[in-house]
């Protein structure tokens, strides 16, 4: 293996390259939440939905933290926590933990 | 490294001058990003991906990497359950769980499985330094190399008080006693006997016998069993 220090850097800018050609994936999962919410705001949130909203928390808690999105993968991870409690009273948080997600990762994408 | 302690799976990475590595994760923005660091690395070669625990298993079995790099929530079978299932397959594949989040339960869990290395997708900057430990026959946990995973699973484990009907249930000696809490802090055999003024093979014998009593074959799941059932405190 090469020295740290220089695999580091190496290490830091494919990971930023990579962050960059996942945008979509990334907005696509945030839209997948928005949706939740839209849904969950009609009372119309239904168990297939609350699972694939689930599943897109789940994956953006992973991946925001691997590239170093600490504060949005830490809300994500609540996102998901509040979702996996079936039709709990917690729900009721859901739309403004997107919110703040959405926030935490304004700006994100640009280089 | 000593050369006669390396395992198997060490000889065969230390012979062809690379590890294989399989990396099993169901997001392939994950999969992708730890391709790219991997192929940042001397010496580490890249034996295939999985997206579901199913698939991890076959794969492994298949491929016999060097090392898996495992994420715990996965479709199919979860990567715990991966684990365990691979720990009936006689394969010298050491893993990494390469997690978003991990209590102290399940890494105990993990380690009990024989996972080697801990580590957070946040801390992924780390991965070099934690395939090089496990490689080398340590252990990586908690962002350090941890050469004696005992340690690490005594800070983990809840406050517990030994008990002498514990000690009962499993027919084990006061003398057997104290010998189990010396390895729940991670003592060595040499450390023991000095500390209770007994031969290192004296030590060994009543290791075997404990061994025997309780079911165990290591001490790391010497450790772990008796702060579970309450045969030694922290």
């Amino acid at each position: 293996m090469t020295g740290n220090e220089d695999v580091r850097e190496i290490v830091d800018r494919k990971l930023r390259d990579i962050w960059l050609q996942s945008r979509e994936i990334i907005e696509g999962r945030l839209a997948i939440l928005g949706e939740a919410v839209q849904m969950l705001e009609r009372g119309e949130l239904t168990a297939a939905k609350r699972a694939e909203a689930m599943t897109a928390a789940h994956k953006l808690t992973g991946s925001l933290g691997m590239f170093g999105h600490r504060k949005a993968s830490s809300i994500a991870g609540e996102i998901e926590a509040r979702l996996e409690q079936d039709a709990s009273v917690k729900d009721s948080d859901i739309p403004g933990l997107v919110k703040s997600l959405e926030r935490a990762l304004a700006g994100a994408f640009e280089e | 490294m000593n050369k006669r302690s390396r395992t198997k799976a060490e000889r065969r990475a230390v012979s062809r001058g690379s590890a294989r590595v399989l990396i099993a994760d169901d997001d392939p923005i994950v999969r992708g990003a730890v391709r790219a660091v991997l192929e940042s690395f001397r010496g580490v070669k890249i034996a295939g991906e999985a997206a579901d625990g199913k698939k991890t298993v076959e794969l492994t079995v298949q491929l016999h990497p060097d090392l898996l790099l495992l994420d715990l929530q996965m479709p199919h079978l979860p990567g715990l359950e991966a684990l365990r299932e691979l720990t009936t397959q006689q394969i010298p594949t050491r893993t990494i769980l390469l997690c978003s989040a991990i209590n102290n339960r399940e890494i105990l869990e993990a380690l009990q499985l024989g996972a080697r290395g801990i580590l957070l997708k946040s801390q992924v900057r780390d991965l070099q330094s934690a395939i090089e430990a496990v490689m080398q026959g340590e252990y990586w946990v908690d962002g350090r190399r941890v050469a004696n995973v005992v340690e690490i699973v005594q800070q983990m484990s809840p406050a517990v008080q030994p008990s002498g009907r514990a000690a009962g249930r499993y027919g084990l000696t006061p003398r057997e006693m104290q010998i189990i809490g010396a390895v729940t802090q991670g003592l060595m055999n040499k450390d023991i006997g000095q500390a209770l003024s007994i031969t290192e093979e004296t030590v060994k014998r009543h290791l075997t016998n404990i061994f025997n009593k309780v079911g165990m074959s290591t001490r790391l799941e010497l450790a772990l069993f008796a702060m579970e059932h309450g045969l030694a405190s922290r």
